[in-house]
Parts: structure tokens; sequence; C-alpha cells
């Protein structure tokens, strides 16, 4: 089992790999790519500058560092592309390429298209597909696997039973990585078309600089919570405090109830520190051998979540059977991360039964 | 210009008359939803009765669910009448190019820009970040793929930003609008299976359709239309399609008007 852990810059290689990770992966927002098109129109699903590397100067830097560990990295491209941006998304894919990034994230099947029919052959790089890319059973997965895909990212919407069935009926070889921290959308991410970034257009940019996320990664950790919170509430579209009308035959313990579901669904905690940490016995003998850490537009704490998990893979050898394991992830959890950070509401994967 | 209508459930035929020629029957957005056998063999006869053409629309699909929408595949193969259907998974893609039917590019895959909440900030974008929110996500490579795999229609939203589709070269491509409902986001988890996954040890066929009776207007001072949650999905809606329809270079040439919520 082996963890991909994000990079946002290159001076937090050393301590990524040194805490567990066995790959990284990272976008790039390039000042001029911002200036010209806004940071709206990011290329890679995080429209902010603190979420990526600043330039491919530092991309390069980042995988010559990760390849004197032999550790690979991979680059995303997860977006979708109009023929607005299509030139562009060439050009960065390109220069991503010449900084001998080991493998694509990608979604858009234009752009699968065309590195299959023009580069695919030639080079040594692979094409993971990225969640955005929604495979939700085996079929798709074959789908991808003819336009030259190697690795799939599965969805966090499926349940573990789903994606056992996923790899028992897939007819072709292919790796598999599965989220297991952090930010579980309860949108469907290929789906969900809210745009993200709009506070960085609104605040003329100011509360995504990377001068900021420096100095917040010097706070204490109970601190950063409450800051992170704070700008991601009015960030994202789908965790903003909405006024409920219910329209349609209702009783008031209907509409109570439905009220209360929209106050969890919508929670901000549960959303940041979500974890699958207990599901990875069961991942790993459904043949997922990769547990990603979300983590690209985070501040802080990314060291201590890579070790968390590390030590989670390590528990897999050391317990025999799975209720055991779920005990000691649950002991695990709760003395480094604190009292209440493992209950249903924070769960990746809604279907286990553990509670 | 055809005229299609939206129809999630037999009771809503009463919205149906001789306007609309082609009908779209399903759901694309919870896989809780699709149709069954009964109401499928029901729509079939009743397109086959006044002569129309069918659209049945589909959802992404676990590997169970392909199933389900195989055996739905089976009967329309049988019932030889006029069939597309609207396919939003590639998996499902993969099942459905071995029968009969047109195939057509859903929503789901269409790749709009929906949000509502651009419209606070689009005037202040480059004008080329702002074209980029009015268009779908047909570039050149993905429309030379759809040519290969024989997609020749795309299904689109009428976004509250507008809707552009200048660029795109190919002349055999068709689009087809939705009116008034846009979809803007969906889960797997809706509030009434939200609330009964935390509650409950065991999850398993915990839907008891609820959905279909209530929906909820959701309204923000950030957010600049007003949302609409019904079970899974998230909408908006816009009915203006005036200006859409006057730009030739669109060929837009398909409305599927939504008497209800698609749901």
């Amino acid at each position: 089992m082996n963890i991909i852990a994000p990079v946002n810059n290159v001076f937090e290689v050393e301590r990524i790999i040194k805490a567990g990770a066995n790959e990284l992966y990272c976008g790039v927002m390039p000042k001029e790519l911002w200036e010209k098109y806004n940071i709206m129109s990011c290329l890679n699903r995080r429209p902010s500058v603190t979420s990526n590397l600043s330039n491919y100067n530092e991309l390069a830097k980042v995988v010559k560092l990760a390849h004197n560990h032999g550790i690979s990295v991979s680059f995303t491209l997860n977006e979708f592309y109009p023929e607005t941006q299509y030139n562009l998304v060439v050009e960065e894919f390109k220069r991503a390429l010449s900084c001998e990034v080991d493998a694509f994230v990608v979604s858009d099947i234009g752009l699968l298209y065309m590195i299959q029919k023009r580069h695919l052959k030639k080079c040594s790089f692979k094409i993971h597909i990225s969640n955005c890319g929604n495979v939700f059973n085996s079929k798709t997965a074959e789908f991808y696997s003819e336009l030259g895909a190697e690795r799939i990212i599965l969805p966090r919407d499926l349940t573990i039973k789903e994606i056992k069935d996923l790899t028992r009926l897939l007819s072709v070889p292919m790796e598999m990585e599965a989220f297991i921290l952090n930010q579980k959308c309860h949108n469907i991410d290929g789906f969900c078309t809210f745009q993200h970034g709009i506070s960085t257009v609104k605040h003329k940019n100011i509360f995504c600089s990377k001068v900021l996320h420096n100095i917040l990664g010097l706070f204490p950790s109970k601190a950063l919570k409450m800051v992170r919170s704070y700008f991601m509430k009015n960030e994202l579209a789908c965790l903003l405090g909405y006024n409920l009308n219910i329209v349609g035959e209702s009783n008031n313990l209907k509409i109570a109830e439905i009220r209360e579901s929209h106050k969890q669904y919508s929670s901000m905690k549960k959303f940041l520190y979500s974890c699958g940490a207990c599901s990875i016995y069961e991942l790993n003998n459904a043949g997922v051998n990769y547990i990603k850490i979300v983590g690209r537009c985070l501040f802080g704490d990314k060291i201590k979540d890579i070790s968390f998990i590390r030590n989670c893979i390590n528990l897999l050898k050391a317990v025999e059977t799975r209720k055991e394991y779920i005990q000691e992830i649950r002991k695990l959890r709760k003395r480094m991360f604190g009292p209440g950070m493992c209950t249903k509401e924070y769960c990746y994967y809604l279907d286990n039964d553990i509670y | 210009m055809e005229k299609a209508i939206y129809i999630s459930s037999l009771f809503q035929l009463r919205f149906w008359n001789d306007e609309y020629t082609r009908i779209y029957f399903g759901n694309e957005f919870c896989d809780k939803l699709i149709p069954n056998l009964e109401d499928t063999s029901e729509i079939i006869s009743f397109v086959k009765e006044k002569k129309l053409s069918l659209s049945l629309l589909t959802t992404y699909a676990t590997d169970d669910n392909l199933i389900k929408f195989e055996m739905l595949f089976n009967i329309l193969e049988k019932a030889k009448i006029d069939t597309e259907i609207i396919i939003n998974d590639w998996g499902l893609f993969k099942i459905a190019k071995n029968y009969p039917f047109t195939l057509v590019l859903g929503r789901l895959l269409s790749k709009q820009k929906r949000g509502p909440r651009i419209l606070n900030v689009i005037d202040n974008l480059p004008r080329v970040a702002q074209d980029r929110f009015r268009k779908c996500s047909i570039n050149a490579y993905f429309n030379e793929f759809l040519d290969k795999i024989g997609i020749k229609r795309i299904e689109l939203d009428n976004l509250l930003q507008g809707v552009s589709l200048e660029e795109i070269e190919d002349k055999n491509l068709h689009f087809s609008i939705y009116i008034p409902f846009g979809y803007v986001t969906v889960s797997r988890v809706c509030l009434y299976s939200y609330n009964k996954i935390l509650n409950r040890t065991n999850c398993k066929n915990i839907c008891n359709k609820e959905c279909l009776m209530h929906h909820c207007i959701l309204n923000h001072a950030e957010m600049p239309a007003s949302l609409i949650l019904k079970g899974n999905a998230v909408f908006f809606n816009n009915s203006n399609i005036e200006t859409i329809l006057q730009n030739k270079e669109n060929r837009i040439d398909r409305i599927v008007y939504e008497p209800e919520i698609p749901f």
C-alpha cells in the first residue's frame, strides 16, 4: 500500500518524503497564466496560488528532489477544457513533460485522446485518471484503459462494496487509487459545476497569497484550523449557510429533520477532517494499492497526516483481523488528532459498519 | 426546431401535447431512480401510439446498476422504435454502443461551468476567461473522439451567464438545450439518506424516495440566484432562451422542456 501526498512548494518535499509518502502530486499556477486568464481559469481545479507550485522551475526542482529519493511525481491537469483553453493546456502539458514528471492526472477526454495519439508511445510517463473522470464501474475503467490510462483514482462517492465489485469485474490490468484523508466533499467531484476561487477574485487575491500561506504555517494547529475554516467558509458554494425553504408535502417533524440533515450535511469541520483510515484494511483486500491524502489547498498539518496514514499502513502487518485493525486505528486517530475526531460524520466510506 | 418533453415518471405524461415530437424519459442524477421495466414498457406503448421518438435518460452507474440498464436496453431494442440513449457514464457507453441506438452525450459529461456564483465576478474577468464560462468542454480533440465513436449530439444547460458554441467547427455536431432547469451539482448522499446513514448501522435499502415529495429553495447573499435542492441534485432556473436561439452560430436544434424539476 502506497501513500500519495500533495506538494505545494519545493521546501516541503524532503519532509513529506521523510514522513512516509511514496509518491507526490502537484500542480503549477504560473504568474503569467494567472495574469492573462485570471485564476478562475485554473487548469487543475485548484484556483489558488497556495495550492500550486509557482512555476515550472519549481516543478523541475520538486521532481529532481523526489527522484533522488526514488519517489515519483504526478502532475495534475484534471480540469475540462473548452477550445479556448486548449492550446494553453497542451503548452502546459509539454512544459510539465520537459520537467520529467512521471505521470499526468487527467480527466478531459480530448486531452487524453491527444496524449494517446501524439505522446504516449514516444514517452515514458503514465496516465492516471482523476476522480473527475467518474469511474463508477469496471466498464468505465476499461474505457479509460483503451485511452492509455494505467491508474484510476476512484471517486470519493463509491462504497467499499462497490470498489470491491469494480476491481473484481475489471478485465484489464489497472492500478487503483482511493482517497483516504481530508476534504470529503458530499458532491460528486467530476459532476460538480460550482466554481471555486470566487473569493480570490473578489478579494483581489490577497487571501490566497503565498506570503499569507507561509505566515499561517507558523500558527499553532487550533488557530490554524479557525483561520482555515474562516477563509473556506464563503469560498465553497456547497458549504454556504443557505436559508432553506421547504416546498411540498411535509409535517413539522419532517421539516425539522430536513433542516437538521442539511445543517449536518454542510458541516465545514466534517468536510475538512474526513478520514477513511479504518477502511485501509478492506481497500487493501479489494486491490487498491494507492491511497491519496487530499491537501493541495490545505494549510499546515500535512506531515502529521502522512505520518498517521504511514502508521495505519504499518498496522496492516501487525494485526490478524479487521476488527483488531479498526480498534487500533481508532486509538491511533484519537492519540494523534484528539477525541471526537472519529465519528461517523467524518467517515470517507459511509458503508463501513464500525459504529 | 425539435421540441422534446422531459418525463421522469408516468404521472408527468399529462404535460405532453402534440407540440412535442420526442419524449425524454428517466433520471440523470440518482442511481436509485433508474426506471423500472414496467414503467419503461408503458412509455414505449405511449411513444408507439403517438408516433413519437424516445430518448432514455441514464445516469452514472455502479457495476450493479449497469445490469439494470442492460435490461432496459433489451426491451427498447425489442420495441423497434426510434431510440436515443443519453449517456452520462462512459462504462454505460461501452455497453450501449452494442445496441442499435443513437447515442448522445448527456449533461453530466458536457462539462459546462454552471454555478450561478460566477455572475458575481464574470464582468471582472479578462474576456478570454469570460468566454471559458460560457462554453462546454468540446475542444478539437474531444470533437474528433466523439466523431470516431459516433456521437453527434450534445446536451446543454441554459447557463445564466449565457451559452457560446461559436468555436466548435464541426458542422455535423448538434446541440440540445434544457429549459428551464439546469443542474449545478449532484451527490450520492441526499438529505434523506444522510440522516439515516448517520443514525443506522446498516445503510442498505434506505431510500424511500422521499425526494419525490419535497424540494428546497436555497438562498444566500453570496449566491446571485436561488438554487433548488431536489433529492441529491441542485438546480438553477433559467427560462430565458431568446438570445441563444437568435444566435444561428450556436446550432442548437432541439429544446428539451422540463415541466417540473427533472427528478
